[in-house]
This record gives structure tokens, sequence and C-alpha cells, in this order.
């Protein structure tokens, strides 16, 4: 196969991140180093495991603890990324649903000030949020 | 053939015969050669116990650095091979006592491992992952607002539209795997990888491995081109990586989990 026809995109020299799809790889012999995230991902987690020999399935139990720790990283970490990481379904990043639920408890926070507001107008007492009084009189 | 004493057997990967490989250097630099069983060669190195054995990689299971070093040595003659012939990778730790333990095994489960060596036949690999590198919050009117109502409603407006623009991102993001998928043999979406892991900052939205034809390979990076093009308008950046040895399409066919977009 060959190897030397492909359009080869190194990131070093682009003129910028989005002039073309990042290629890191082989391919035309000038490349970055492949990501350790990605060969530890792939090492670890992919493969094939070839059963039949008892240290070799000690080892596979043991090595559950890396494939945790590493892809996993902290437990504090697996947290805030949503437990669901690791569990199956995220194809679309879990950071994603941390912004919804961020924008949930900004939406309550929203309507609870709205409430107070319309009170407030009912009363006759309009007051400006506390980042235009520093707008405003700072 | 039995290994040497205090050594173990440090397996890479299954290739059909093929006598003239050029065979890189395998784990510190030990020569890797190709043992065969049945219609199955295997990749191995004997390395020293004391450095590779059972006991060691239990000391070390949680030993980033360690693992690294063995990882990159294991992956450089995979990825040596995939540029030379079909390799069906192993998972680490692959170590065997010796040759001929290793050889009954394969010999025992040649009829799957040779269904498996068949699915990776002329194919590589290709990760694409997808990046969000630029959220626009959408920034509204220079004026200030006009009263407190005005600022809620504002407020209320940029969720809706940071909602519509997750949405929109998403669909793209699914779009650009099907495509994908559907240029490839098989297809893959793993989890996002962790940002202390990868080094990378901004939200990964797309983790994906494509099983693609060697032939094949270019028609695939030119349509990673012009999905990476369709993205950049929404702040997303595809990234492809390899070709790489076939990963994640390296099961037998029966526990093999992907597939299901191919």
């Amino acid at each position: 196969m060959d190897y030397s026809t492909s359009p080869e995109r190194a990131t070093s020299g682009q003129p910028s991140p989005r002039s073309g799809p990042t290629f890191v790889g082989t391919r035309g012999g000038g490349q970055q180093p492949q990501n350790l995230a990605d060969i530890l991902e792939r090492v670890l987690d992919k493969g094939i495991v070839i059963v039949g020999d008892i240290q070799v399935r000690l080892l596979d139990i043991e090595l559950l603890t890396i494939k945790i720790r590493l892809l996993v990283a902290s437990v504090d970490r697996a947290r805030e990324m949503g437990i669901n990481w690791w569990e199956g379904d995220p194809f679309v990043s879990s950071l994603e649903e941390k912004e919804d639920e961020d924008r949930a408890e900004l939406q309550r926070r929203v309507d609870a000030l709205e409430q107070r507001l319309t009170e407030a107008e009912g009363a006759g007492q309009i007051q400006a949020t506390p980042a235009e009084q520093r707008d405003e009189r700072g | 053939m039995s290994a040497a004493e205090g050594t173990v057997v440090h397996a890479y990967g299954l290739i059909a015969d093929r006598p003239t490989l050029s065979l890189p250097e395998g784990v510190d630099g030990a020569p890797v050669r190709i043992a065969r069983a049945g219609d199955v060669s295997v990749l191995v190195s004997e390395l020293r116990a004391e450095a590779y054995g059972p006991e060691v990689w239990r000391d070390h299971a949680e030993d980033p650095r360690w693992l690294e070093h063995v990882a990159r040595q294991h992956h450089a003659v995979l990825q040596a091979m995939v540029e030379q012939t079909d390799v069906l990778p192993l998972r680490l730790p692959g170590i065997h006592p010796d040759i001929a333990t290793l050889e009954d095994v394969l010999r025992d489960q040649e009829a799957p491992l040779t269904r498996a060596l068949d699915t990776v036949r002329g194919h590589v690999e290709l990760g694409a992952k997808v990046f969000l590198v630029d959220e626009r919050s959408t920034p509204e009117a220079e004026q200030r607002p006009t009263s407190g109502r005005d600022y809620l409603a504002r407020r209320s407006a940029e969720a809706t539209n940071r909602e519509e623009a997750r949405l929109r991102r998403q669909n793209l993001v699914l779009d650009a795997h099907e495509s994908m998928a559907h240029a490839s043999t098989h297809a893959v979406a793993n989890p996002p990888q962790d940002s202390a892991l990868s080094g990378r900052t901004e939200p990964m939205l797309l983790n994906a491995a494509y099983l693609v034809p060697r032939e094949r390979l270019d028609d695939f990076v030119a349509l990673a081109e012009q999905i990476h093009e369709g993205l950049a308008a929404d702040g997303m950046t595809l990234e492809v990586s390899g070709p790489w040895p076939p990963y994640n399409f390296a099961a037998t066919p029966d526990d093999m989990k992907v597939g299901q977009d191919g």
C-alpha cells in the first residue's frame, strides 16, 4: 500500500487549527508521536485476550484496576465527568450533560428572580440586579 | 520450544503466516520472532521474568510510567507490522510462561482466531475525534440591559440559544459518525477520553474508531476533511489518527461489539 500519496496534515506548521483535520499517524512519514491516551486506551482496553493460561487470567483481573485508574483517571474526575462515562452509552461527551445541569440550575435561579421581580414591580419597587448596580454606580 | 530459565514470553499480536516481514525490535530491544501455531502466527519476544514477569506486572499495575514504557514498545511492534501486513493486536499484558504453552492455546482457539484475523484482513483502523474548540456564547446586543426584566429575558434567550447550539452540535457529531461508519467496514464509538490522560481541555464530543479497507484510506481521509470543514462553522474540529493496528476490531467475532453502523 502506498502511504506517500495521501494528504498528510501534521498539527505543527498548520496555519490555523481549522484548516483541515489534524492527521496524526504514520501516513506520509512526517508525523507526531501518537498520543499516550490513544495508545493506552487501545493496548490496555482493546485487542484480543488469549485465555487458557491461569497466569494470564489472574493478570486480567488485576488489569481492571489499571483500566479504571488510567482511563477514568480519578474518582473525583469520574464524578465530574458523570459516572456513565464508562457504563457503555456515552457517545456524546458527558460534559454536555454537565452543561445541561448547569443550565437547569441557572433556569431555576432565573425563574426565582423573575418571580421576585414581578412581586417587586407589583409593589412599585423595581431594583436593578447587583451587576447593574455596579455598572451604573461604579 | 520452551523459553529459557527466568524468561517469560511477551506476545504482541497475531498474523497470518508471512515469511518476508521485516521484524522490528521488541520490548527493551529484545528480538521479535514469529512462532507458528496452525494457520495463525504469533509475534513474540522472550523477556526477563524479573523485568516483565507476572509479579512485576502486578507491582506496576497502577504505575502509569511503567505502563507507558511497555505500552509504547508493544504498540511500536504492532505499528511496524500493520505497515507491512494485517495484524491482530493482543491486549496487554500478554505474557505466557513459554512459547510451547502459548502455541497450545493458539491451536486450541485456532478457529475463532482465524475468523478474527479474517475480519481485519486488508483493513487498518483510523481513529476520529471531535473536539468542541469554540463554544460561542452568542454575544448579544452591546447595550446594557434596560431593566432587570430585560436582563433576565436576555439570560433566558442565551440559555435557549445554548441549548439549540448543543442539540445542533450533537446532531452534527452523530451525522459525522454515521458518514464515517458508512465509509468503513465496522465502526465503534468509545467513551470520550479523560482530559487528565489526553492532555486536552476541550470537550471531546466523539471518540470513535473505524475499520477501513486499505485501498479506501484516501477516500476516508477525503471524507474526513469534508466533515471537518462542515463542523468548523459550529466551533468543532475533527482529528483523524492512524492508520492504527486494528485494536478496536481485534476480537473474536462472537464477542465483537462493533459493526452496528457499518
